[in-house]
């Protein structure tokens, strides 16, 4: 029992000074244009994922943020079944990249590889489920 | 300028709502899998699992970091795969695969169902995912990543 609430205790300070300084970085960068730049940029390559350009904001704040930034983005767009589905196989599957992946690096994991697989296998899974679907 | 505030306030709330939320989970968790380790319950959860964790070249340790991290997710399923690893019991390239299958694949039906829920098809996310999650961990543990088995 003691054991266990020391773990707890331990555990909660690591991911603490992991969050804190993640989320602080993600609010500030909402307010900022940053978001609405990467958008323009990778707007383009949308058409590779069978998606319209304005999908591109929904991968962006699912990357960079949560899922239920993406999820709540798709609700204010028009998308059908089809684009939906492909945005949540590419989204699933990579999400939430500077949290999740502090917090690997906090478990003495090297998280470079990991992160370029994650965002490499979620960018030919939309090109595959555009393919598929 | 008049943003400052709205940010700085949001900060604030949001910070103090997760570290609640996130200690009222990692804390009862922690314990609790103490207990459960104490009366071996533990071990006879990740039994079942382990002829599968054996097709990646996983040693049964790992199944108490993977199962957790599976059903909670990385964030919180995160206190698990940082104890497990500074415990030495499941090996760096262990922790690894565990990450890897993990980053491509936990909370499977929860991240799912949010997609679901605004019109995304179930089985294709689910199928999808499942499918490349053991594909990708299969090819690194035994192709590209291949280790002798305890």
């Amino acid at each position: 029992m003691a054991r266990g609430w020391n773990n707890g205790i331990n555990t909660f300070l690591i991911l603490m000074r992991v969050m804190i300084p993640v989320y602080i970085l993600i609010t500030i960068v909402r307010y900022t244009p940053l978001l609405g730049w990467l958008s323009e940029f990778f707007q383009p390559a949308m058409a590779f994922f069978g998606l319209p350009g304005e999908a591109v904001m929904v991968l962006i704040l699912g990357q960079g943020i949560n899922i239920y930034a993406a999820v709540g983005a798709i609700s204010g767009l028009e998308l059908g079944i089809r684009e939906i589905t492909i945005l949540g196989g590419m989204l699933t599957i990579s999400h939430s990249l500077p949290m999740e992946t502090m917090v690997i690096h906090q478990a003495r994991v090297p998280v470079k590889g990991l992160l370029f697989l994650r965002v490499g296998l979620s960018l030919v899974s939309g090109i595959t489920l555009n393919l598929l679907l | 300028m008049e943003h400052v505030g709205t940010i700085f306030g949001e900060i604030i709330w949001g910070l103090g709502e997760m570290a609640i939320k996130i200690f009222l989970i990692i804390v009862p968790l922690m314990i609790g899998l103490e207990i459960l380790k104490g009366f071996g319950i533990l071990e006879k959860l990740t039994r079942p699992l382990v002829p599968f964790l054996r097709r990646f070249n996983l040693s049964p340790a790992a199944g108490v970091p993977f199962l957790v991290g599976q059903f909670l997710g990385l964030s919180y399923g995160a206190g698990v795969l940082i104890q497990s690893s500074r415990e030495g019991k499941v090996s760096p390239q262990e922790m690894w695969l565990i990450c890897l299958f993990l980053s491509l694949c936990h909370s499977l039906f929860e991240d799912t169902l949010l997609f679901v829920a605004v019109g995304a098809n179930l089985f294709v996310l689910v199928g999808f995912r499942l499918v490349l999650a053991i594909g990708v961990t299969l090819l690194f543990s035994r192709v590209l990543l291949p280790r002798r088995v305890n």
